[in-house]
């Protein structure tokens, strides 16, 4: 009694068999190409064993070692500087309002008075003419 | 003694043995897929091409599945491209000719079996090629890698990029297709 199982084996040696046989038919055009794409992809394999790995790096690494090395001397070689003490908050700033202060001699003259009165005028002034200067009034209160 | 000189010499000549003993099933695989001559030859140089170049450091046990993965995906490449020509090409006026009828030796089913070679060919062999043309590409693929090649399951998997159940699914279809076609080989 026939098994396919048995049936499909027995086939599928005949067609190995076929196969096999037919190993010998092909061209000889065909043979030469394929032995010129063998020796083609072997001595591919060789120019890419014998290429150097890291081209970049084997050119840029001699000029980054010069570069860093450069930057290294320049930076070890610098003058050297002592770091000023810290200020107090706010000390040894000096203003262009101070100076105008020390400068000021009416000023002072006012403060040592104690007129207060001019100023409490100026302001006044300054409310009612928004457009007048406190200035051009002056003299007129100590003409009054 | 220039121990790494001499692994490459090594390397160059099992390298260069197993494209030797690989060479002529491969042709005959990418042939049944491409069912052009010099496209097969193409397919056959770039898969050993690729193999040498990105894969001649791994170990020999593993180049045979490699080669025949790469060229399987050559294959593939190439059969897209071919389709993809073939929309475009019917897309074009000039390509048909004048009575409406395609070029027959465009259309050839395999233009590289001359009749001289065909007379030469046994039958059995030529009604085979005709059946295996007739199988779907993945059928015929794991049928030749195993059958051709010898190629185990997991190897062929491999080359196929699929898994173990879909080469036994393959391989079993096409057996049978081709048993109802062919019937008793001789």
């Amino acid at each position: 009694m026939n098994v396919p199982g048995d049936d499909l084996a027995r086939f599928e040696r005949r067609i190995r068999a076929v196969l096999e046989r037919d190993a010998g038919g092909l061209s000889g055009r065909v043979r030469s190409r394929l032995t010129q794409a063998r020796h083609a992809a072997l001595a591919g394999a060789r120019a890419r064993r014998d290429r150097p790995r890291w081209p970049l790096l084997r050119t840029w690494l001699p000029a980054s070692a010069t570069a860093a090395a450069a930057v290294a001397a320049i930076w070890l070689l610098r003058p050297y500087r002592t770091a000023p003490p810290p200020l107090a908050p706010g000390a040894g700033i000096v203003t262009t309002r101070d100076v105008q202060l020390l400068t000021d001699g009416d000023g002072f003259a006012m403060v040592e008075d104690g007129d207060g009165e001019f100023y409490e005028w100026a302001v006044a002034q300054a409310r009612s003419k928004p457009g007048s200067p406190a200035g051009e009034a002056g003299p007129s209160k100590h003409d009054g | 003694m220039d121990l790494p000189n001499s692994n490459a010499q090594t390397t160059d000549h099992a390298l260069g043995l197993f494209l030797a003993s690989v060479e002529l099933k491969a042709f005959r695989i990418a042939r049944a897929a491409l069912r052009h001559e010099d496209d097969a030859l193409d397919a056959v140089q770039d898969a050993m091409l690729h193999l040498a170049r990105s894969y001649a450091h791994r170990p020999p046990e593993q180049w045979k599945p490699l080669f025949y993965r790469i060229l399987e995906n050559r294959i593939r490449d190439m059969q897209r491209r071919r389709s993809v020509r073939n929309r475009v090409m019917s897309w074009l006026p000039f390509t048909a000719d004048a009575d409406g009828e395609s070029d027959p030796i465009a259309e050839a089913v395999s233009p590289e079996i001359s009749p001289v070679r065909r007379l030469e060919l046994d039958e059995s062999l030529v009604a085979l090629e005709r059946a295996l043309a007739t199988l779907p590409r993945r059928q015929q693929q794991v049928f030749l890698l195993r059958t051709l090649e010898g190629l185990d399951v997991a190897q062929t998997a491999h080359a196929m990029g699929c898994s173990q159940g879909s080469v036994k699914t393959h391989y079993f279809r096409a057996l049978r297709a081709l048993r109802m076609q062919l019937g008793d080989l001789q």
